[in-house]
């Protein structure tokens, strides 16, 4: 099923985005960047259908699963309890997760490699865990589809190479729909099929990430310079942007306009 | 005086004149009065006070008595007012039920623009209830006199004063003089009862909402005692709160009920199942306590009727006064009223305690 | 409390540990019930109590007296009954409270509740003095207290915790005022006292007919909480979360404040206002079983019901003369509340 948005728009005041469309199939990974404040989580929001469209539709198969930017957690509660906290939608106002949703639960953690957490206090876990506890959650709903606010951004880089990992292998090997938003480019070229900028006020990109991603769009994008860089490991090239700080030179001439 | 003409309204100018005109009547022979209150206040007035006003409770009623009359008496607390209208004052003093009730309420705080109104020479208020109550009125200097809450003689020094204040002394010292009489005459005739005969009495402030009862301290605990009774709850100070437990435990063999809660009978007391053990109910002693010029739960100028009626009721064997001739002789000396039989039974509230062990007497 | 040892014994319940509260607070709650039985100003023997109480079910040789029958079965149970069903009803709404809101300091006094309650029966004890009318307004006043801050609070087609905590304030400050106003009016020498009495509040006045007055609500109220339990989890995940993981939390937040509210409006009717014990308890059974609210509503409840049932046998036997329960509850609660927050810096609240 995957996402399907099609000319879809929603403003508070000022249109956040507008005439947006874009598909994600199962199995793709696509990532979303775009500055501060340009309607990131306020996309994902509309998809989960938190926020109500003011024109176009949104089409996922089932509801998606969600990973907000971060945890705060006032209560410690273990970790099993928090994930199953996931199992919401099915327990049901009046009721309780009965033995399937902790059988669910605890497969959830086997599959994110954290069974081990399992009667943790989520407030002891490191950034990381934390976060796979969150996936983990989010999967514990049985979506096929799962939504992430910036999953990585709050890392070390080894942690946000376990994220990652986790990603690509939930839509390679369980043929899962990931959308995902992310300050990186290299999470998106590491790791997206598809890519939508978001440069706000109705402006965006959406489309293959190696067509997306260029310089010159992440230049406008962001307002500083970026610049390629091409790295090989075993053998294989992997080709990624970085931004160009502490450069002498900071007068270059960048629109911001329409990308 | 010409500051309280200015605060008039047009039609008091006639009042005030005609008023200013007696005071210059009197003024030829009055003399100069000097109080000294309980407080040490001393309060000088130029001649005997014409327009007083009355803030704590029982005074409205002592006034008018020592006065023999409410003609004098201009403001008084509204909560005095309603005790005028519930006792038998309303009789003796018709005229009382005109005179203004808006000068002072809740918490004894003057209302200093009515206060103004009524013009007073002098007004009563209490002095131990902070001076929040009386610094308002001096600093218009309005002359105040103050009292102490407590015991009978608190109510003899108040008598004092007013008698002085009014030019009045010969009535309150007649007074004065009765209650001491009656007072030496009680203690001779009770100090003698062995502890052992001495009934327990308990009186209860409060009953419909949570049970109250006086400790030591305590006017009832008092007149208990005077009247050859003891308090079980002498251990406790004050009025306060105790639970059925308690009184279980003290076991009183007399109930004395207020008059402030006015649905309270007896009857409430013999049919709740908790009091069928207690010695007052298996004997029919609980008693609503009678309702004169004042309630004589409290303090009073009453409070030698009480006496003789609470030693009647404690002990029925050892007293046997004509009460109601008493309180007719009384009321004709303090009030020059001549009570009817009526009029005693509901003083003495014969409709609500003859149910009551040892009332048949104290009827016609 | 060590989560190692707990882990490897958890259940689907996941409550089991070294002890289980489950066998030892209702023991303990027992225990201190027949404790209770024995204590107070009219003494009677333990073995009478054990007799007049075994009398009800069983056949048995009367020992005791008349009057000791009574005040066990007449004065102590229903007042021992009512502590419970107070103590464990305010410390549950408490506990639903903080979930709810997210804030250790929520109490069933915050949504104005309380004070709507304390008006409704202030205004009752002026207006027609029958204490079945009384606690009818309580309660119903109660309600319209939480309408208010529901009406309040949704302005704009959603509400937030603190448009909702905001409203609580000024509908309670303004019942409070109400309260003040009612107390200025009524007769010094007849009114007023029984309002202050009414409004201090006590179990002194306890009797059957008020058992089952406040036993229904806070029985209904503890139960739709209680049912609740794990959407209250949810809940406490915060608007945003909660919203995405599919449930709807406006709703939720009612059906639970509605809870709170039967359960507030029906003590504070029938005992008056208790403050400390929906504030402290939660915390304590906190310390004592961790965040998750399916174990902590429970045990909340019955930790409550233990220790406004202490609280009142003291406030009881204590002295010749009540001591106001209010005033014991705040004497007791806020130093515990204090060694709470330094000792263990609130158990299950952001950690440990």
């Amino acid at each position: 099923m995957g996402i399907s948005i099609y000319k879809a728009g929603f403003r508070y005041t000022e249109w956040a985005f507008r005439d947006l469309t874009l598909r994600v199939e199962p199995g793709e990974i696509a990532a979303i960047l775009g500055p501060n404040g340009r309607g990131k989580t306020t996309l994902l929001k509309a998809v989960l259908g938190l926020l109500p469209l003011e024109e176009g539709s949104v089409e996922h198969g089932g509801n998606p699963g969600y990973v907000p930017q971060s945890a705060q957690t006032v209560f410690a509660y273990k970790v099993i309890d928090m994930v199953l906290m996931g199992r919401a939608r099915h327990v049901g106002a009046f009721g309780s997760p009965r033995r399937e949703d902790y059988e669910i639960a605890r497969h959830c953690l086997d599959r994110l490699g954290i069974r081990r957490f399992e009667n943790r206090l989520v407030t002891r876990l490191s950034g990381g865990e934390r976060q796979l506890v969150l996936i983990a959650r989010a999967l514990a709903s049985g979506c096929r589809t799962i939504l992430l606010d910036e999953p990585a951004s709050a890392l070390d880089f080894r942690n946000q190479q376990v994220i990652l990992d986790t990603l690509r292998s939930l839509a390679r090997e369980h043929g899962m729909t990931v959308l995902f938003s992310t300050h990186y480019p290299q999470h998106a070229t590491c790791l997206a099929d598809k890519v939508l900028l978001m440069q706000g006020a109705g402006s965006h990109q959406f489309g293959d990430t190696a067509q997306i991603l260029t310089e010159e769009n992440l230049r406008q994008l962001y307002g500083i310079e970026m610049r390629s860089v091409e790295f090989t490991h075993n053998g294989s090239a992997l080709r990624t942007f970085v931004p160009a700080f502490g450069f002498p030179d900071r007068d270059v001439e960048i629109s911001r306009g329409v990308v | 005086m010409f500051r309280f003409m200015l605060s008039m309204s047009r039609p008091g100018y006639l009042k005030c004149f005609l008023a200013m005109a007696s005071w210059a009547a009197l003024a030829a022979s009055a003399q100069p009065v000097t109080l000294v209150d309980e407080n040490q206040r001393v309060t000088v007035l130029t001649r005997p006070a014409e327009r007083v006003v009355t803030i704590p409770l029982p005074v409205a009623a002592m006034l008018m008595t020592v006065d023999g009359s409410s003609r004098r008496l201009v403001g008084m607390n509204s909560v005095s007012k309603s005790a005028i209208k519930e006792g038998i004052l309303k009789k003796i003093f018709p005229a009382s039920l005109e005179i203004r009730s808006d000068v002072a309420g809740d918490g004894f705080m003057p209302n200093v623009e009515t206060l103004l109104e009524a013009r007073p020479d002098l007004v009563l208020q209490w002095g131990d209830r902070g001076q929040d109550v009386i610094e308002p009125m001096t600093r218009l200097g309005i002359p105040v006199a103050t009292l102490k809450y407590g015991s009978i003689e608190g109510v003899h020094a108040w008598l004092r004063l007013m008698g002085k204040a009014l030019g009045r002394d010969g009535n309150a010292d007649r007074i004065i003089r009765w209650s001491n009489a009656v007072l030496a005459d009680m203690r001779r005739r009770t100090n003698p009862i062995p502890e052992t005969e001495k009934p327990r009495v308990v009186y209860f402030l409060r009953f419909l909402s949570g049970m109250q009862v006086a400790g030591r301290s305590t006017n009832q605990d008092f007149d208990i005692h005077v009247a050859g009774g003891k308090n079980p709850a002498e251990g406790l100070s004050d009025f306060k709160l105790v639970n059925m437990e308690q009184i279980l435990s003290w076991d009183p063999e007399v109930i004395l009920l207020n008059n402030f809660e006015a649905g309270l009978t007896p009857r409430d007391i013999y049919s709740n199942p908790l009091f069928s053990s207690v010695s007052a109910v298996k004997h029919r002693r609980v008693y609503k306590m009678p309702l004169g010029g004042y309630r004589w739960d409290a303090p009073s100028h009453e409070s030698p009727l009480n006496w003789e009626w609470l030693a009647m009721i404690l002990h029925p064997q050892r007293f046997d006064l004509p009460l109601r001739d008493r309180i007719t002789e009384a009321y004709s000396m303090i009030y020059n009223y001549t009570p009817s039989a009526d009029d005693l039974d509901r003083v003495l509230r014969i409709d609500i305690n003859e149910q009551s062990a040892h009332y048949e007497r104290l009827k016609q | 409390m060590s989560t190692g040892i707990k882990g490897v014994l958890s259940n689907r319940l996941s409550i089991a540990s070294g002890w289980s509260p489950w066998l030892f607070l209702p023991m303990l709650l027992l225990l201190s019930a027949l404790a209770a039985l024995g204590t107070g100003r009219f003494a009677i023997s333990p073995d009478k109590v054990f007799g007049i109480l075994a009398s009800q079910v069983v056949p048995l040789d009367v020992f005791w007296t008349e009057t000791e029958a009574r005040v066990v079965m007449l004065a102590r149970l229903p007042r021992i009954l009512m502590a419970i069903i107070v103590g464990g009803g305010l410390a549950m709404a408490g506990a639903a409270l903080q979930g709810i809101f997210r804030n250790p300091l929520a109490d069933p006094q915050i949504v104005g509740v309380s004070a709507g309650a304390a008006f409704g029966g202030v205004l009752a004890l002026l207006l027609f003095p029958s204490s079945v009318l009384v606690m009818l307004s309580a309660f119903l006043f109660g309600m319209i207290a939480l309408g208010v801050v529901y009406w309040f609070s949704h302005a704009g087609g959603r509400s937030l915790v603190l448009m909702l905590v905001l409203a609580g304030v000024v509908v309670g400050a303004l019942f409070g005022a109400l309260v003040s106003l009612i107390t200025y009016l009524a007769d010094p020498q007849d009114e007023l006292p029984a309002i202050v009495f009414w409004l201090m509040g006590s179990f002194a006045t306890a009797s059957y007919e008020k058992v089952a007055t406040v036993a229904i609500p806070v029985l209904a109220g503890g139960m739709l909480m209680y049912l609740m339990r794990f959407r209250i989890n949810v809940m406490s995940l915060g608007d945003e979360d909660a919203g995405t993981l599919g449930i709807s939390v406006q709703r939720s937040r009612w059906m639970v404040l509605a809870g709170v509210t039967a359960i507030t409006a029906a003590t504070v009717a029938v005992a008056g206002v208790i403050g400390w014990v929906g504030l402290v308890i939660p915390h304590a059974a906190r310390m004592m079983t961790g965040a998750d609210h399916r174990t902590l509503l429970p045990v909340s409840a019955l930790l409550g019901a233990i220790y406004m049932l202490i609280i009142d046998s003291i406030a009881r036997s204590a002295t010749a003369m009540e001591i106001p329960i209010g005033i014991l509850t705040a004497i007791i609660g806020a130093p515990v509340f204090i060694v709470l927050l330094k000792r263990n810096k609130l158990g299950g609240w952001h950690g440990d």
